[in-house]
């Protein structure tokens, strides 16, 4: 009985690591006692006169540049992530035998990786090109609603290809489905072994208007990251050699979220696990969120106990600053239509949205720091995306499913 | 024996006595009552519908739908603690009251009461509760207010329409949500005979599926039907929330129409309908 419990534990840790069925994500959610242990909390703060020694005034602390950002919190490699995956898909990788007699025999020939928004570095294509597998290029923009100049075959050669990100292939609009519908029923005939990855959001969609999940059965999605991952995560990627200790503290207790849990009182599972609930356990997110939770004393080097060899940074809260509720419905389904499809030009936002021509929501939502524009295209801002999804699921949006 | 036909004599003086003596009524007592009773009824009703817009769109059917239960709890709660400081409460004396009420309100407020009684009912039955979308003789609009005597209703054109509950003795009442955050809504076409059916429905459920406001959980679907002016296409699906069904309307005409030229229908002369659809979430989107 030992021994099978034994097992059972080992399985799970094994499968924790694992991409998982959609639907299987395990959401990361606060247990109601810490949630009152923190509620508490802030109720001291707010009505407590005396202040903590090792707090810090958060009116002393300024935003890190960004330059100084990438220093100490590095542009996060995906590579958990990447073993991840290989790992989910060894035998499939392996499996060779899926030529052209496995068409219609049951044996799956595509793979679906469903992942959650704001994939900033493309994660399926790095992982793709990495490993030397052919990546599939969606087709111009302006070709979605014209299907007639679709990308035709021309991958004789190849073993796998890759489709990093499907929403890149479609425009939801009355004229900008045929090409993925194309798309999905060459795939259905196809001799190749394809690996496609799609957005969370736009899978909904698609599986609304496409019911891609007939052709793209048993999509995967990762695992998330909970406390210990994000922890173990974050503190590798903030880990340097130049002989600099940088101390990730608290602004609200002084305490060290990278030190060992015994030692503060649990601070640092409790920040982490603050964290990944925030987060959704979105990795991306979570990194996002992290950087742009650090703050910085705007005292000179030498104050603070800080010097050449120590730097601090003070964590000040994970929770979107702002409100989104006063967002209007126009501005809702910017967002959401953002989500759908990853990223889009002012132009065809207008074309997915009916949008006002007096309003204009989209330079409303840039000012509030909840999208951005980069080469061209908008897209939700990751640091913002917990409060936009918040705000999505309490107007009654369609969601996301993980 | 004098004493004791006294006592009797008391006794029965006693038990008929209507009202309890001036100086024994707690005016101050009655009035606090009625001021809290004010107070919470104002509060209910300012409070609950602000406090509904704010939070997530699921939960807003159900707080509105608290507001018309708790108004009537606070009432009745009201009448409970001041009859027994206003009256001497025995059987003889509420069979008394009752049959007095009876008939002042037979010959006074008779339609008043029937529609203070069906609003009663209402709660229980709920034909209608506040938020809901419901069409009462030719009256579209939202419910905003269950009163006690009447609700009321905003219409598409932004008029507020006060309905008596006792419609719901002899009318018929159309909810189009029953308290579901979702309405379906219908885009009507008409076109000239000559073309090619199935391109035309696929072109239009393209334009559902495509819609910023399509609830993604409900079908979308195409009835056709041929009639004396063309062949009638009706478009109908389902906004995420109901507050947005004649913006996803408007959405789905303009966009139906241009996707119908693409696919080579040719619009009737529908604007020439003798009878025009109802302006109701079901039929407010003709697009002839």
């Amino acid at each position: 009985m030992t021994d099978d419990k034994g097992a059972s534990n080992a399985e799970s840790e094994d499968d924790k690591e694992l991409f998982r069925p959609l639907g299987d994500y395990a959401w990361p959610v606060t247990p109601i006692d810490r949630g009152l242990k923190r509620l508490l909390a802030s109720l001291v703060k707010r009505f407590r006169k005396d202040v903590d020694k090792d707090c810090v005034d958060e009116s002393r602390l300024v935003a890190v540049e960004r330059s100084r950002l990438d220093q100490f919190v590095a542009t996060p490699t995906s590579a958990t992530l990447a073993t991840e995956l290989d790992a989910t898909l060894s035998n499939w990788l392996a499996d060779d035998s899926s030529d052209t007699s496995q068409v219609g025999s049951g044996r799956s020939r595509l793979q679906t990786i469903v992942l959650p928004p704001c994939d900033r570095d493309d994660f399926l294509r790095g992982w793709a090109i990495d490993r030397g597998h052919v990546v599939v290029e969606p087709p111009p923009r302006n070709a979605l609603v014209c299907p007639d100049d679709f990308p035709g075959n021309g991958y004789a050669d190849a073993d796998i290809l890759v489709i990093p990100r499907l929403e890149d292939w479609f425009l939801r609009h009355d004229s900008g489905l045929a090409g993925i519908r194309e798309l999905v029923a060459r795939l259905a005939v196809s001799k190749h072994r394809w690996l496609i990855g799609c957005n969370a959001w736009a899978w909904q969609f698609l599986v609304k208007s496409c019911h891609i999940d007939a052709t793209l059965s048993d999509p995967l999605v990762p695992a998330a990251f909970d406390a210990d991952r994000l922890r173990d995560w974050l503190e590798g990627l903030s880990c340097r050699d130049d002989g600099v200790k940088y101390r990730f503290r608290l602004a609200s207790s002084g305490k060290d979220v990278f030190s060992n849990a015994g030692e503060q009182d649990g601070a640092n599972e409790d920040t982490m696990a603050e964290l990944a609930e925030v987060c959704f356990g979105i990795p991306w997110v979570a990194w996002h969120v992290w950087r742009s939770s650090l703050r910085t004393t705007c005292e000179p080097a030498g104050t603070g106990g800080d010097d050449e060899r120590q730097k601090t940074f003070w964590i000040t809260g994970f929770r979107h600053v702002g409100t989104l509720q006063s967002l209007h419905r126009d501005e809702l389904l910017v967002l959401h239509t953002l989500l759908v499809h990853g990223y889009l030009p002012a132009a065809d936002i207008s074309r997915t949205v009916p949008i006002p021509q007096y309003k204009n929501p989209v330079g409303a939502l840039v000012k509030l720091g909840l999208i951005e524009e980069i080469d061209g295209l908008h897209a939700c801002v990751p640091a913002a995306y917990p409060a936009i999804r918040q705000r999505l699921q309490d107007a009654g949006f369609p969601m996301d499913v993980l | 024996m004098s004493d004791r036909s006294t006592a009797d004599e008391n006794g029965v003086r006693e038990t008929t006595k209507l009202l309890n003596d001036l100086q024994d009524i707690g005016f101050v007592d009655i009035a606090l009552i009625l001021f809290g009773s004010f107070v919470l009824l104002w509060l209910i009703k300012r409070i609950l519908p602000f406090i509904a817009e704010r939070v997530p769109s699921r939960l807003r059917m159900f707080v509105l739908g608290a507001v018309p239960i708790l108004r009537l709890i606070v009432i009745i709660a009201a009448i409970f603690l001041i009859i027994p400081l206003v009256f001497n409460l025995t059987v003889q004396n509420v069979l008394v009251i009752a049959g007095a009420a009876s008939v002042a309100i037979g010959f006074a407020f008779k339609d008043y009461a029937s529609s203070l009684i069906a609003g009663i009912v209402a709660l229980f039955e709920r034909p209608y509760g506040a938020g809901d979308w419901v069409e009462i003789d030719d009256d579209y609009g939202e419910v905003v207010n269950v009163g006690f005597r009447a609700i009321q209703l905003r219409t598409a054109a932004d008029n507020l329409v006060t309905v008596p509950h006792e419609k719901i003795w002899s009318g018929n009442i159309a909810n189009a949500n029953a308290g579901a955050t979702t309405v379906m809504c219908i885009a009507h076409f008409h076109i000239l005979p000559d073309h090619e059916p199935g391109r035309i429905e696929a072109a239009l459920i393209d334009v559902a599926l495509t819609s910023a406001y399509l609830d993604y959980a409900k079908p979308a679907f195409v009835i056709l039907a041929d009639t004396e002016y063309g062949s009638h296409y009706q478009l109908k699906a389902y906004p995420f929330d109901h507050r947005d069904q004649f913006r996803f309307v408007s959405d789905l005409t303009a966009r139906g129409k241009l996707a119908l030229r693409k696919v080579g229908g040719v619009e009737s002369a529908a604007n020439c309908l003798p009878t025009r659809p109802k302006e109701t979430a079901t039929a407010g989107s003709s697009a002839s």
